[in-house]
């Protein structure tokens, strides 16, 4: 059996032995409409399963999630004398026979599909099992039919959006152990996994890498909750690459979906940041650390190679003869790959009386492991969207978690929500970092600085993020804007 | 607890010898030495290659009666053997002689490279040179990392390379209540090592983990592709394969399912990075919950002491823990494992290379090994 040709009604013709349909009539949606009222008609052992994709939050769902479940799908439409119909908003159709009892030992069930189905999509979705629909046709063949009248509408309307296609994807014939030789890539005709982009080299080579840091303001919040927090402290002033803007910059020619390569130039961009940095930190500029107060450390994200090394010596070196509170932000991706540089660099900067931070944590991450065993002072957990609706089980789990490490120890990062900041304070976590938190920084300085009456609270937090001075010449107070918030009045 | 040697296997292996010499003085026994003095050769000839290739042209006197390999130190190797075997020793020495014919000059004469011992005769001159003081430490030449464009090209020669030089395969094995080993599973992998030599032998191809990383991706299709061959896997033993979550995710891994012999349904492992598996966990946990849905078993491979306790076993979900020995294991209190499984068949130690890391994982309750101290009864 040849691989599956992604369109649709390709999919459905070769299930079927069909005549492709004619051209008019051949989206996805008109055939899954055909299918669904000639099964209306003999609808004894049939059910019809969607998966919803399109209900998945972003960033789902991903290619690979679409790849994934279609495969499980086609191979039911194929043990099952089924049918598929990708549908052009990212759903996926099954139409298929049931297996009905008793059911021989070792028998598959489409029926069971939706468990399964569910557990595969556990962790991109709070609810998975809104995401599966399965009517048995003979009980709820209209709710078939008014599914795919709704789809073909929709698609209709004018600027319906599309799924991305599909890549073909090697099938076996039901019962087969191994597939024909004609099914399998071909030693030497693999696809490359993508672009690679042009050499780093051009990129330090760019005449003004300023573009690419972002200089973002930490707080901690003293208080109980947001409702009754008394005061926000700026803590820390992180400046570091940021990979968003690295993958924006090659966007055009190289693979922006591969971490592995955004990494590798962020890392070697390490010695440019050093440059930078040791130039500008004992200045007023936006890099600069003069204006703040001395309670506000520095937080630079570097490799480990980088801090082990020389030049990462000269620099500590500046920050302590200027007495700027260091910390430096290893990923924790980077730590579990090289746990023995992690422990060197975590020792050296103890031992100069910095603070090592890991970061880049989601939650999932701290459900997975316990990347506090690894000894950093603080931990960045990232926020996600998803945190508030976790399932109980999850919800309990995380709870657990963060208790044993210590909210204390936590920085909720991507805090660009009021949402975010009620959570965080919720599981116990009074350092935010984000636009949220920016922004009430900002409102801070609005409310304590005599020149902001033409200033908006947008302006102020822009220009508090600015890294160039360009982004922040139109500030008439810069040592405010650079102190983070005013200083606490006098009890 | 107490805790194996602190010392290399090398130095373990040159004791082994030293006391065969010396037992075989004391007792009149006879045994043939033959001794391959790499460490004579200069950094700049030298490339880890010469090492493996040096033991291949000892292979035919391994087959020799009583024979057993020695690794020493300075990357010396030493073969004894017992009785005459003349065909196979002419044979070992005519693929010795031309073991550096890739390498410019200096190189050492054959006379200096290889020396013969014949026991109990020559047992205090064997004794005399292994503990004459060690060869300094050979500087290992540092190459450059990769580059984008090396990365690019090997890229493109990989795609059309036949893998099936590369491909390697390394048992996984559990005591028996003989005493004996037998074949729990066996890793299939492709030599990044060799793949090295042969596409950038100037570069260090893992000297840049990012890059690297990339390039194991690739790896991962070619490996996946390899096995998807027809009858590649007709009749083979549950086996175990190295994969990035990326490539779980994958059309080749799709190809590789549907090509998989029903047979070996539930008798594939994939082993995962935990950097891989904590770079996108949220995709680590779609990959984990598919590969389970279709019978594949899961592991975190090349896990170390100091990464112990982050990654317990029970929240990540997976099946085994593949632990990797060094003397640093030794000082762990031994809840460090329970912490990670309480069950030890879930936790394979790799690298036991010595009978003291076997007796001492045995101690622990570990029953599943990998390394040349543990090695399936043919």
């Amino acid at each position: 059996m040849p691989p599956f040709a992604p369109a649709a009604h390709a999919a459905a013709a070769s299930l079927t032995g069909g005549e492709p349909p004619s051209p008019s009539r051949g989206s996805p949606e008109h055939l899954l409409l055909d299918a669904a009222r000639r099964a209306a008609r003999t609808p004894e052992g049939r059910l019809a399963l969607v998966l919803h994709l399109d209900r998945l939050a972003p960033p789902a769902p991903q290619p690979h999630h679409r790849r994934i479940a279609r495969a499980l799908l086609l191979e039911a439409a194929q043990r099952h004398d089924g049918q598929l119909f990708p549908l052009r908003n990212g759903d996926l159709v099954l139409l298929c026979r049931r297996t009905l009892p008793p059911l021989t030992p070792g028998a598959d069930d489409p029926a069971a599909l939706p468990a399964t189905l569910a557990r595969l999509f556990g962790a991109d979705t709070p609810d998975p099992a809104a995401v599966v629909s399965l009517w048995p046709l003979g009980e709820q063949a209209d709710e078939l039919l008014g599914y795919a009248v709704d789809r073909l509408s929709a698609t209709a309307a004018p600027f319906a959006r599309e799924a991305p296609p599909f890549e073909p994807i090697p099938t076996r014939a039901p019962g087969s152990s191994l597939p024909s030789e004609g099914t399998l890539p071909p030693q030497g005709t693999l696809p490359p996994q993508g672009t690679l982009p042009p050499p780093p080299e051009a990129l330090t080579h760019l005449p003004d890498l300023s573009g690419l840091i972002q200089r973002r303001t930490a707080a901690q919040i003293a208080g109980a909750s947001a409702a009754r927090a008394r005061r926000l402290r700026p803590i820390f002033r992180e400046i570091a690459f940021s990979l968003a803007a690295l993958e924006a910059r090659f966007a055009s020619s190289a693979d922006p979906a591969d971490p592995s390569l955004l990494r590798h130039f962020a890392r070697r961009l390490d010695g440019e940041m050093l440059a930078m940095m040791e130039a500008a930190l004992p200045g007023h500029g936006p890099l600069g650390m003069a204006g703040c107060p001395p309670s506000l450390a520095l937080h630079l994200n570097l490799g480990l190679e980088t801090i082990l090394g020389q030049r990462f010596e000269h620099f500590a070196f500046l920050c302590r003869t200027i007495a700027v509170p260091l910390g430096i932000e290893v990923p924790l991706v980077e730590a579990v790959a090289e746990p023995g540089a992690f422990a060197r660099a975590r020792a050296f900067l103890e031992r100069s009386g910095f603070r090592t931070i890991l970061g880049g944590i989601s939650y999932h991450a701290l459900l997975f492991a316990r990347p506090q065993a690894l000894g950093a002072d603080l931990l960045k957990l990232e926020w996600s969207a998803r945190l508030p609706g976790l399932p109980a089980p999850e919800r309990q789990a995380l709870a657990a978690a963060i208790a044993a490490v210590g909210p204390d120890r936590l920085v909720l990062t991507r805090a660009d929500t009021e949402a975010a900041l009620l959570w965080g304070l919720g599981q116990g976590i009074r350092r935010f970092l984000g636009r949220y938190v920016e922004s009430m920084l900002g409102a801070g300085r609005i409310l304590a600085c005599p020149s902001a009456d033409v200033c908006t609270l947008s302006q102020c937090t822009e220009r508090a993020a600015a890294a160039t001075a360009p982004g922040r010449r139109f500030c008439r107070n810069l040592a405010l804007l650079d102190a983070g918030a005013p200083e606490p009045a006098s009890p | 607890m107490s805790g194996p040697p602190k010392v290399s296997a090398e130095e373990l292996d040159a004791a082994a010898l030293s006391t065969l010499a010396r037992d075989c003085r004391l007792a009149g026994v006879e045994r043939q030495v033959l001794l391959v003095r790499l460490s004579l050769v200069t950094a700049d000839s030298y490339r880890p290659h010469h090492g493996r290739l040096a033991e291949g042209a000892l292979e035919p006197l391994s087959r020799a009666d009583r024979s057993r390999l020695y690794r020493l130190p300075g990357h010396d190797l030493a073969l004894a053997w017992r009785g005459n075997a003349p065909g196979r020793e002419q044979e070992a020495l005519a693929a010795l002689s031309v073991l550096f014919a890739d390498a410019g000059p200096p190189l050492p004469r054959l006379a200096d490279l290889v020396r013969r011992f014949i026991l109990p005769r020559d047992a205090e001159r064997l004794a005399a040179c292994l503990s004459a003081p060690p060869a300094a430490p050979r500087a290992a030449p540092r190459r450059p990392p990769l580059d984008l464009a090396l990365l690019s090209r090997i890229e493109r020669a990989l795609a059309s390379a036949d893998m099936s030089r590369f491909a390697r395969r390394r048992p996984v094995c559990r005591r028996g209540a003989s005493g004996r080993f037998r074949l729990a599973w066996e890793k299939r992998f492709l030599s990044v090592v060799e793949v090295g030599e042969s596409l950038a032998p100037e570069h260090d191809i893992t000297a840049d983990p990012w890059l690297f990383r990339r390039l194991t991706r690739t790896l991962d299709r070619r490996m996946l592709a390899l096995l998807s061959a027809p009858r590649e896997l007709a009749g083979a033993a549950p086996f175990a394969i190295n994969l990035n979550v990326e490539s779980i995710l994958s059309p080749a891994f799709l190809a590789f399912d549907s090509a998989l012999p029903a047979a070996l349904c539930g008798h594939v492992t994939l082993d995962l990075l935990p950097s891989d598996i904590l770079s996108d966990a949220a995709a680590f946990a779609f990959a984990r919950n598919f590969a389970l849905s279709r019978g594949y078993r899961l592991s975190v491979r090349g896990v170390t002491a100091a990464l112990l306790p982050t990654l317990p076993l029970g929240p990540l979900g997976l099946d085994l823990l593949l632990l990797r020995y060094e003397p640093a294991l030794a000082s762990l209190p031994p809840a460090a494992l329970d912490a990670v499984s309480p069950e030890r068949e879930r936790i394979v130690l790799t690298r036991v290379d010595q009978p003291a890391i076997l007796e001492w994982a045995e101690a622990q309750g570990l029953v599943l090994f990998q390394g040349r101290a543990a090695l399936p009864h043919p």
